[in-house]
């Protein structure tokens, strides 16, 4: 994601042959996160080419979690190319170039934090929580569009208020259509707002730090250390236990669980924070097909808007799960985002704990390679040197957004595994040599 | 002075060891087997000493339990973080506000760096285990030395076969289980360790006279101090036993030295740490060791003089000396009592010598429960079989009367008396009660078994003993007898072992932070709320946020939401708990101007109307109106009793009580619910009745959360308003003079 290097190509004027013939733009506001789906079919009305360009603007930016072009169900490489005019150019390269007068459909998702703003900002115990959204009504792009619709998934029907030009814009329910627009010049913008209730979860992660910890005797064991909060809108005033165990009375926009997908193989489960266990997890039952199994993580206390709390949670797994070998070079690949559902998070710090002696390893994630991380080495139980671990840092993350997978690989053999039993050996042989030596010689 | 010493033995015919002829026929039948027998069921009487600790770990969790744990916890974590100079440098802020502690001096800091210890030799093996798991497993680890130790004290005292069996009843013996148990990380946990071999070590100085054993009595008694308040019963113990010793004839130079030599090193010692300091010099508690070492050396200057003396010289000069040295030694502790360089004895001294002391004049004492006197129940449910078999144990000592018999005697005796006074020194009567059990056991098993499997033998034997020295034998008891008695006895010994396995599970394993509690189908039910509570704290106050609750919950506020508190268990300042007493106990107009004075941000109630937790704040209520009592005359006991003086929340409770803080906090809105459909609304399930004001309004204070089972109330004390807000309409149109705004 970082540092992607200066592929500068000013080849934004040559591309604009391109003209959207249709764009289909799906925008899911029913959760704290803003996921959205655009459809576009382009045309190409100039020589083949094999890149598309689209725009993202400067301010949305760092609240994009995921951003991901697919044709054909196949994700293409996206690269930045320029900013300008307060906007953020991206290159999608085809994998294929389009000939003259041919069409190409492509599937943009976009996932963006940190999009609704609670309004208003305070609520009290009882009372549902609203949001506001802006966007843009059309759909930012260099390149002229045919004909566009734009469909907004609301997560209530309760809308206080919505932008209603340019015509026409139907709601119905919990949606909302905006147009269809016909002949929208390049780069054209107009303003979309919906305020609506959403009283889901606004959970989001302040930090996360993710350890993962590789013992060549067949085990992988995973803590994820968080520090949660309820982003949205701020409690008001008092919380009575009374009316919130009252049916109806409770609060609608608090959150006690977060709900965590693990690896179905995973044993040992526990749950705690800094002053012990917490008992109320639940394991759910496995889900095949996934091979996950949905765990509960029940916290103390509800989390009401601006209400923090912090625990931790870990498991086991089997090595064989999640490490394959080839002689000496082991891969170990594991998810690299945090396993718990619709949970945003801000700064997240992945520590993967390989054994002693192993040399600086080659990380990927989600394929590329990464070189912009710490090495430490960490002592513990039966280590000499220390082992190595490396840190890879990430503050442009949502972990739900994120199917990447983790690829770490390193050089371990069979005969290094050796080093624990020897130290055990050694040190029970001088144990018992020296009982022997004080009650022989000295005794 | 070689002279002096020779003169001394020859002229005095000291008491004769009896226990060295018995020593030597033991060691003979100490054979190779044996040893080895001995060592592995010492080993197993170990791991069962620190296995039966674990209960707590395995019903709940490792954690830290109850109130002085989680300071003691507290404290560790900051001088293994910060180091020993930072610990002893400590002001801390966090407590006590506004007062702060001085808490490098006026702790013993033997448990803190102790762990410290084990945990930096850990980490140096790259055993990485946090400090908390070597607190919460201090104790257990500590229980196994004790038995160690214990069997060695025994085994001075009297024989081995003895100190196995003492090694096995103080490993599980339930009175030592309940302060020791993993988790329960409090002084008593290492000090009766120390406790032990103080006395163990001090034994074994008597009895040989050597100064090597007297510096590791002293080295030890060093590690006590360094460790417990409760040292305190070591050096009046001492004193106590050299009194008895000479009054029994029994002075010897032995115990010259081994006493004087530890008092003087003693003190010295404990003079080094910062918590005593000059109190081992100046205090009543210390007194009577120091008078015992003045009297010891006139006491043996008599005894070289009356070697050189004819009888009727030495009477009359001796008669000089002793008056000379009274007056002298009267005036003096006058002198130095009158101008206050010695101390008189505090509260809980003078508790110990005088029950009803503390109920009288210090009500914070006695308001605690480990203060109580003791039931006869306790005796038997902390002791068991040992509770009968002391006194036999006793009689088996006086029997065979030497100097190591006589101090446990003298340990027994004194303990008996003191653990009646005091419910929490139920401790020390443990490791006593052990031995002379053991004592008792091992006789009755050495003589009834030895009879019943080799009866021919046993008879010649005690045909032999009877010509020799005409002593009593069990001649006419017949062998089915003694079958059956010997059967008796083990089967008595299974049921401790039964009875102190299901103590350590059932009784003494609960952290009392996490409850327990049995649903309608006998399944287990968790009830978190104090965890819950003190997480909410922790993550959604400001972090130099001031709690307001009595001072039962400081420890755990201070350890477990890591914020600042006005008063804990560390009770230094009784002003100050009378101030957070009458807060408690004041109309909320006025606990929210002693609130605003002490910057308090939230107030916090323990409440267990609604769950039925009985150890609540309204139980403890009447304690803080009578702590807050002290302060001024603002509070008056008799306000909050009912008309016929009782102590009640329901309708026809005294106005004051209905009126307070403490009942406002806990009964706010619970007289809107129900526990069940049948009960009546505010129905309170500890109390068993309706509450009497359910009508209640907050002006000052808001509730500010609210555990599930409404165990831990917490309210925001809210800031004052900018302006008096606009009076209400029904005010006379000419206001009076109060309300006319100042021009």
């Amino acid at each position: 994601m970082r540092s992607l290097g200066l592929v500068v190509c000013c080849l934004a004027t040559a591309a604009s042959g391109w003209l959207n013939s249709n764009v289909e733009r799906k925008l899911d506001l029913s959760n704290a996160i803003v996921r959205s789906t655009t459809t576009v079919t382009a045309f190409n009305n100039e020589e083949a080419t094999d890149e598309y360009l689209f725009v993202v603007p400067e301010s949305n930016v760092t609240r994009i979690a995921k951003l991901s072009v697919k044709v054909d169900k196949q994700e293409i490489p996206i690269t930045e190319t320029s900013r300008k005019g307060g906007n953020v150019y991206y290159t999608a390269k085809l994998k294929t170039k389009i000939a003259n007068k041919a069409s190409v459909t492509l599937k943009l998702r976009r996932s963006m934090v940190n999009s609704l703003r609670p309004f208003p900002p305070v609520v009290k115990q009882g009372e549902s929580q609203f949001v506001d959204y802006n966007d843009n009504v059309y759909f930012l792009s260099p390149y002229a569009t045919g004909k566009q619709t734009t469909t907004a998934k609301l997560a209530s029907g309760t809308v206080e208020s919505y932008s209603k030009v340019p015509p026409p814009v139907i709601q119905r329910g919990d949606t909302i259509v905006f147009g269809e627009y016909k002949e929208v010049e390049p780069m054209k913008q107009g303003p979309l707002r919906v305020h609506f209730m959403n009283n889901k979860p606004f959970m989001k992660a302040v930090t996360l730090r993710r350890v993962i910890e590789v013992s060549m005797w067949g085990n992988l064991a995973v803590e994820e250390w968080y520090a949660i909060e309820n982003h949205g809108a701020k409690l008001k005033g008092t919380f009575s236990r009374l009316d919130y165990k009252r049916p109806g009375h409770s609060a609608p926009s608090s959150f006690t669980s977060l709900h965590a997908h693990l690896p179905q193989a995973a044993t040992d489960i526990y749950f705690r924070d800094d002053i012990g266990n917490i008992s109320t997890s639940t394991v759910g039952h496995a889900d095949r097909s996934s091979k996950t199994r949905e765990v509960i993580f029940t916290q103390r206390f509800p989390l009401f808007g601006g209400w923090k709390t912090r625990f931790y949670f870990g498991y086991n797994l089997p090595l064989e799960h999640a490490l394959t070998h080839n002689g000496a070079e082991n891969k170990l690949t594991v998810p690299f985002a945090s396993p718990v559902k619709d949970l945003w998070v801000d700064d997240m710090v992945v520590e993967v704990i390989l054994p002693e002696g192993v040399p600086v390893p080659e990380v990927k994630v989600g394929g590329k390679v990464i070189t912009d991380f710490d090495v430490e080495y960490r002592s513990t139980y039966l280590d000499y040197s220390g082992r190595t671990v490396i840190v890879l840092k990430d503050s442009t993350l949502a972990s739900p957004e994120r199917s990447e997978e983790l690829q770490v690989t390193f050089k371990f053999g069979t005969k290094d595994l050796l080093w624990e039993p020897i130290y055990l050996m050694v040190a029970f042989m001088t144990l018992f040599s020296s009982i022997i030596f004080f009650s022989r010689v000295l005794g | 002075s070689y002279s002096f010493c020779t003169l001394l033995d020859t002229h005095k015919k000291m008491v004769q060891d009896t226990q060295d002829g018995r020593k030597v026929e033991e060691e003979k039948e100490d054979d190779e087997s044996e040893h080895l027998m001995r060592f592995w069921t010492l080993a197993l009487i170990f791991m069962v000493a620190v296995a039966v600790r674990l209960f707590s770990v395995l019903r709940y969790e490792a954690i830290i339990h109850e109130f002085d744990p989680w300071f003691n916890y507290r404290t560790t974590a900051k001088l293994v973080d910060d180091g020993i100079y930072e610990f002893y440098s400590w002001f801390d802020v966090d407590v006590w506000y506004p007062l702060g502690r001085i808490v490098g001096g006026t702790i013993y800091p033997g448990l803190m760096v102790t762990s410290m210890i084990l945990s930096k030799l850990l980490h140096l093996v790259n055993f990485t285990v946090s400090t908390r798991v070597v607190c919460v497993f201090l104790a257990p680890l500590f229980a196994g030395n004790t038995t160690l130790i214990t069997y060695w004290f025994a085994k001075e005292v009297w024989n081995k076969r003895a100190g196995l069996l003492a090694a096995f009843f103080i490993a599980i013996v339930p009175s030592y289980i309940s302060r020791s148990v993993a988790g329960s990380y409090d002084n008593e946990g290492v000090a009766i360790f120390a406790l032990v071999s103080v006395f163990a070590t001090f034994v074994k100085a008597v009895k040989t006279g050597s100064m090597a054993w007297v510096f590791t009595s002293v080295l030890t008694y060093y590690y006590m101090v360094n460790a417990w308040g409760g040292y305190i019963f070591i050096i009046n113990l001492l004193p106590l036993y050299v009194i008895v010793m000479v009054l029994t004839g029994r002075y010897s130079l032995r115990l010259h030295v081994a006493y004087s030599s530890f008092y003087a090193l003693a003190t010295l010692m404990c003079m080094q740490i910062h918590f005593v300091g000059f109190q081992a010099v100046q205090t009543g508690e210390h007194m009577a060791a120091a008078g015992v070492f003045f009297a010891l050396q006139l006491y043996g200057f008599s005894e070289f003089l009356r070697g050189h003396l004819s009888s009727e010289m030495f009477t009359q000069l001796i008669t000089i000396l002793a008056a000379l040295a009274g007056s002298v030694g009267l005036g003096a502790v006058t002198v130095g009592v009158a101008t206050g360089y010695i101390a008189p004895w505090t509260g809980r001294f003078w508790t110990l010598l005088d029950p009803t002391y503390a109920k009288i004049h210090i009500p914070i004492i006695a308001s605690v429960s480990e203060h109580q006197p003791t039931t006869w129940s306790t005796y038997f449910f902390d002791l068991h079989v040992l509770a009968y078999l002391i006194p036999v144990g006793v009689y088996f000592c006086m029997k065979r009367l030497t100097d190591a018999t006589l101090f446990i005697i003298v340990y027994v005796m004194s303990t008996v008396y003191f653990s009646g006074v005091m419910v929490r020194l139920m401790l020390v009567l443990a490791p006593a009660a052990c031995i002379t059990g053991s004592i008792a056991a091992s006789e009755i098993l050495d003589s009834f078994l030895e009879a019943c499997i080799y009866p021919k033998k046993e008879a010649t034997k005690q045909k032999k003993q009877k010509k020799q020295d005409g002593e009593e034998t069990y001649e006419m008891i017949g062998t089915g007898f003694r079958w059956a008695f010997l059967v008796g006895l083990i089967w008595t010994i299974l049921t401790y072992v039964m009875h102190s396995t299901w103590a350590a599970s059932e009784a003494y394993s609960s952290p009392s932070i996490i409850l327990q509690m049995r649903g309608h189908n006998g399944e287990r039910i968790i009830f978190d709320d104090f965890r819950e509570a003190y997480q909410w704290l922790r993550t959604n106050t400001d972090r130099d946020a001031k709690i307001m609750s009595w001072w039962d919950y400081g420890y755990q506020i201070t350890g477990m939401s890591n914020r600042t508190v006005l008063v804990d268990n560390n009770t230094w300042n009784n002003t100050h708990i009378a101030t957070v007493g009458k807060a408690m106990a004041s109309r909320e107009d006025v606990s929210y101007q002693i609130m605003k004075k002490m910057d308090v941000e939230f107030a916090l109630v323990i409440f267990g109307g609604m769950a039925g937790y009985s150890s609540d704040d309204i139980n403890k209520f009447l304690w803080m109106v009578r702590i807050g009592g002290t302060l001024d005359n603002d509070i008056n006991e008799a306000d909050y009793l009912s008309q016929n003086g009782e102590y009640t929340m329901a309708a026809g409770g005294g106005q004051a009580m209905l009126n307070s803080l403490m009942y406002k906090m806990c009964y706010y809105r619970f007289g809107e619910d129900k526990i069940s459909p049948q009960a009546p609304t505010g129905y309170d399930r500890v109390r068993n009745y309706e509450i009497g004001n359910k009508d209640i309004k907050l002006t000052h204070i808001e509730e500010a959360f609210t555990t599930e089972h409404w165990i831990i109330r917490i309210y925001r004390v809210k800031k004052e308003q900018n302006r008096k807000p606009t009076p209400p309409p029904e005010t006379p149109l000419i206001p009076s003079f109060a309300t006319v705004p100042k021009q």
